[in-house]
Order: structure tokens, then sequence, then C-alpha cells
């Protein structure tokens, strides 16, 4: 008989364990990076080679400068466009688990709301970012509302798919033990939804940053969106790149997260 | 929610006159006609039939889990009415993936609102009784097809123990593991003093495991015969292999195998 710490998966571990484990992330991952390292590299070579203006085309060279020079201001903006971002997240994310537990709850709600929560998800709710001016101005507010707007329907669709996903099995079991409507939503239909949560909770975290600058080029005071607007306009095009890198390194940082809250928080799935 | 018996000579579970159809859009499917059996207190009946005659249906009635067309189930005399009377064993083990395995025994009294520490002492004695001792705290999906059908038996014996309706609790193991289990299951009912109503297609496992075996037919489901099985229980798989053992075995088998 097996004992817990002695799956047959860890039994099939050959007993030199560092070495394996650095060549396992070697094939994993080498693959990856080395085809970053080539891109990164010829697109260095031909920067340098053809003679093309930095400011149409840096080399990742001088991005890599401007991100250091400017490391002072990208931070700055930065933390604007994270704040906003996060706070819109934080709204989207509540207000759509309060919305899709009432769906479950009510047949008609569900049957009024839901095709339109879907046709919505469909939607670029980004393109609503003038109207937001308009209604509340160049702060922060029309930006954590659009950014949680935008995140809003992934969410609640896919919370609202999972709760109804429920295992008519398990469902009958709780029945047979008389579990009540709370008891059932809590022991079976709550956590069968969660995993569907975080799929949603990822995509809608992935481009949660997207929409942010986006707000903010349409217009603000602040935020990464803003600077990459201004350095466009001072023809500042390493900076431009530079910001493009933040984006992109806070887009990823935020995906990664959910990810690892996933893990912790759906312990079940983990092999 | 039954406690104490009415009376000191207890009735035991009673199945009267129980019929049900379906209504399907080919028309009417009636599944059980006008069934009727008995378990007597701390005694264990097995209803043996053909896959699909409507055994399960019948096991859900009990379960206050559907409802009759015609006839009653009463528990030491009381009508069941809906749900939560009896512990309910389903046919897979229908382990909640998201709880460990002590958070699975413990759903009955969790459900109930007596998941006090006395319960978890007994949820604990019981995890060693049904060898699970050592994986309280593992997810289902890591433990094997017995581990998973004993956790399941254990639930539902957490939930109430006096009453046990268990709907092939064992068919979906393989060969080896079911029938180690059956021994097993031989033995621990013995000791539970519970009242077990067994849904099997398994001729052996209803001989080795039963005090009387209720024959039924195919759809629509009428008891078709009612045997004693001889001996006592637990009983050893050796005894299958006497002769007024295997005497019952070849009628119930020949009884089975020709259409009623």
């Amino acid at each position: 008989m097996m004992t817990p710490n002695q799956t047959a998966k860890q039994l099939a571990v050959p007993p030199k364990r560092t070495a394996t484990w650095l060549y396992q992330a070697l094939v994993r991952f080498g693959p990856a990076a080395l085809l970053g390292a080539l891109i990164l590299t010829a697109w260095q070579l031909y920067v340098t080679t053809s003679g093309v203006l930095p400011t149409v085309l840096p080399a990742p060279s001088r991005v890599a400068m401007a991100l250091y020079t400017n490391a002072e201001l990208l931070l700055q903006h930065a933390l604007v466009t994270l704040i906003q971002t996060a706070l819109g997240l934080a709204l989207a994310v509540v207000s759509a688990l309060i919305l899709a537990l009432a769906i479950d709850s009510f047949a008609l709600l569900r049957r009024a709301l839901y095709p339109w929560l879907v046709a919505f998800r469909t939607v670029p709710i980004i393109v609503l970012a003038p109207l937001m001016l308009i209604w509340f101005g160049f702060g922060m507010l029309p930006k954590v509302l659009l950014v949680s707007f935008f995140c809003f329907f992934p969410i609640v669709v896919a919370t609202a798919d999972g709760l109804a996903r429920s295992d008519p099995e398990l469902l009958k079991l709780l029945r047979s033990m008389k579990g009540s409507r709370w008891q059932v939503l809590r022991l079976v239909r709550w956590p069968t939804a969660l995993p569907s949560f975080f799929s949603g909770l990822r995509i809608a975290a992935a481009f949660s940053v997207a929409a942010s600058v986006f707000a903010e080029y349409v217009g603000g005071y602040a935020g990464l969106g803003v600077l990459m607007l201004m350095a466009t306009n001072a023809r500042a095009t390493p900076l431009v790149f530079a910001a493009v890198v933040i984006t992109a390194l806070a887009s990823f940082t935020l995906f990664a997260l959910v990810s690892v809250i996933e893990r912790r928080a759906v312990p079940w799935q983990r092999p | 929610m039954i406690r104490h018996s009415a009376h000191p000579q207890a009735p035991g579970l009673e199945v009267l006159g129980l019929g049900k159809s379906f209504l399907r859009r080919e028309g009417r499917l009636e599944v059980l006609r006008e069934v009727s059996l008995t378990v007597p207190p701390g005694g264990l009946v097995s209803l043996l039939g053909p896959s699909g005659c409507g055994k399960s249906t019948l096991l859900e009635i009990v379960a206050g889990l559907a409802s009759a067309d015609r006839g009653t189930v009463r528990l030491d005399g009381h009508e069941v009415r809906g749900a939560g009377a009896a512990g309910y064993m389903p046919q897979r083990d229908h382990l909640l993936p998201w709880r460990t395995l002590l958070q699975n025994v413990m759903l009955g009294p969790e459900l109930r609102g007596q998941s006090g520490p006395a319960a978890e002492q007994e949820a604990r004695e019981l995890l060693t009784r049904f060898g699970l001792a050592g994986f309280e705290a593992s997810y289902p999906a890591t433990l094997s097809g017995g581990m998973r059908q004993r956790a399941a038996l254990l639930r539902t014996v957490m939930y109430e123990p006096r009453w046990l309706l268990l709907d092939e609790p064992l068919s979906a193991l393989d060969a080896l593991t079911r029938l180690e289990l059956q021994d097993w299951l031989a033995r621990l009912v013995a000791t539970l003093g519970s009242s077990v109503l067994l849904v099997t297609h398994d001729i052996r496992e209803a001989l080795l495991l039963s005090d009387v075996i209720y024959l039924l037919s195919e759809r629509p489901a009428t008891v078709r015969g009612r045997f004693v099985v001889p001996g006592s229980r637990p009983r050893m798989a050796l005894e299958l292999t006497s002769p007024a053992m295997v005497q019952l075995e070849a009628a119930l088998m020949s009884a089975l195998l020709v259409k009623a």
C-alpha cells in the first residue's frame, strides 16, 4: 500500500536530484529563452547595420538605457497605472461575484441578464473611454471605472457558468443529507465554480493593465499611457519602448499573481 | 429525524406496496410495481436484480430522494417523508474533490451542525477501523478506488449509522479489490449493528453479505422471490462453497437468467 508522501511520481525521479532539476529546467524553458535572445540579437544587429533612426526603431540596448536613466519617472507613472488597475480589478471582482451569485439564485434574473452579459463580453469596453472622460473627468475615477467595467464581464460570465455546472450527483448526495441551500452553495457549488472564476479572473487581470493604459491615452494627468503619449510627442521613442516594456511586465506580473493565488485557493487540483 | 425506536419490538425498515412510473416522451415507463420488503433491525437485506430493473430508483425512494406513486416506506414504524432519515451511499463514491478525506467523512455531522470535537474524535477512530488512518489530510484524487469507496461508506456511517442504503457500493472496483472489500464489509457491518439495504447485481456478494435476498424481476421490478441465506454473518468467502450455498447460488443464477 502507498503512503501519502510516496506517490508513484516521486518514485520515478532518479536519485541525482539537483542535476536533473537543472536539466529539466533547461529542457522546459531553454528553447523559449534561446528564441527570445535570438530575436533581441537580430533586432540589435538590424538597427546597427541598417542605420534606421533611433526615433523610429531604437535598438534593444537603447531601450535598456532608457529604462535605466528614466527609472524614477517610469516608476512614478507605473505606480499610478498599477494602483488604478488594482482598484478597478478589485471593484470588478466584488461586483461580478455578487451578480454571479444573484444570477445563480434567481432563475428569472439569469434568463433576463445572462444573454446580455454574454453579449457584452464580446464588446470591446475600452471604446467607452472617451465617454468616461466626459462623465467623470480626467482624474483616476474614470480609469478605475473603465478597468472594472472591462474586467467585470469575463469574470461574471465565467463564475455564473461555473456555479451552474455542479455535478448533479453531488447535489443529490447533499440532498440525501438534508443540506440547506446555503450549505449546498458553500460545499458544492462554490468550490465547483472556483476554477471557472479564476480562469475569468486571469483573462481579466492580464488585459486590465492595457485597459488602464488605454484610458490614460484618452486623457489624464499621470500613468504609463500619459507618459507614452508625452514621449511619442517628444519623439523620445526609446522611452516609449521602455514604457511598453514596463506595461508588459506589469501585465505579466498580475497574471502570474492570479495564477499563484489560484494554486493556493484550488489546492485539490494539484497532482 | 428518528433517534429512538417507537416500540421495543421495532419493525425495522418496511417497504409496502411501492409503485413508481416515469413519464417519458414515448409514454409512461413503469419502473416499480407493488414492491414490498422488510429489513429487520440490525439485518442486512440485499436486492438482487438485472441491471436497469429499478433497484436504484427503489433505493432513492427509501432515501427520500424520489417520491413513490403508490405505497409507503417506514423506518421503525415512522413513515419516511423527505430525505435525511437514512444514510444513503450512491453508486460511485462522490467524495467532494475539494475536501480532504477527514473533511469528506465529516460532511454529515457538519450538515447537521454537529461537527464538534466529539464528532471528529469519532471520525478519527472510525478512520482507523476503515483502514484509512494516516490519510486524513489527503485529497480524494490521490486515493485508490478501494480507499475512496471505504471513505464514502464511512461518510454514510458518520451521517446515520442506524440505516444504511448502499447502492452497489463495490461495483466500481476491480475484481480483486472487490473481493477484499466484500470480506471487509461483511465483518464491518456485523460490528456496526446497522440495518442495511444493499443493492447489488453480484450473486456471490449478496450471498456473502446478507441475511435475506430479495430477487427482483426486470422492469417493472416486482419481487420474484425472497431467499433466506443459510448460516450467520459475518461469513467467510470459503462458506460460499458449502452445498447449501452452492444450491442457493445455482437457484438465484437460473432465476436471474430465465426471463420472468
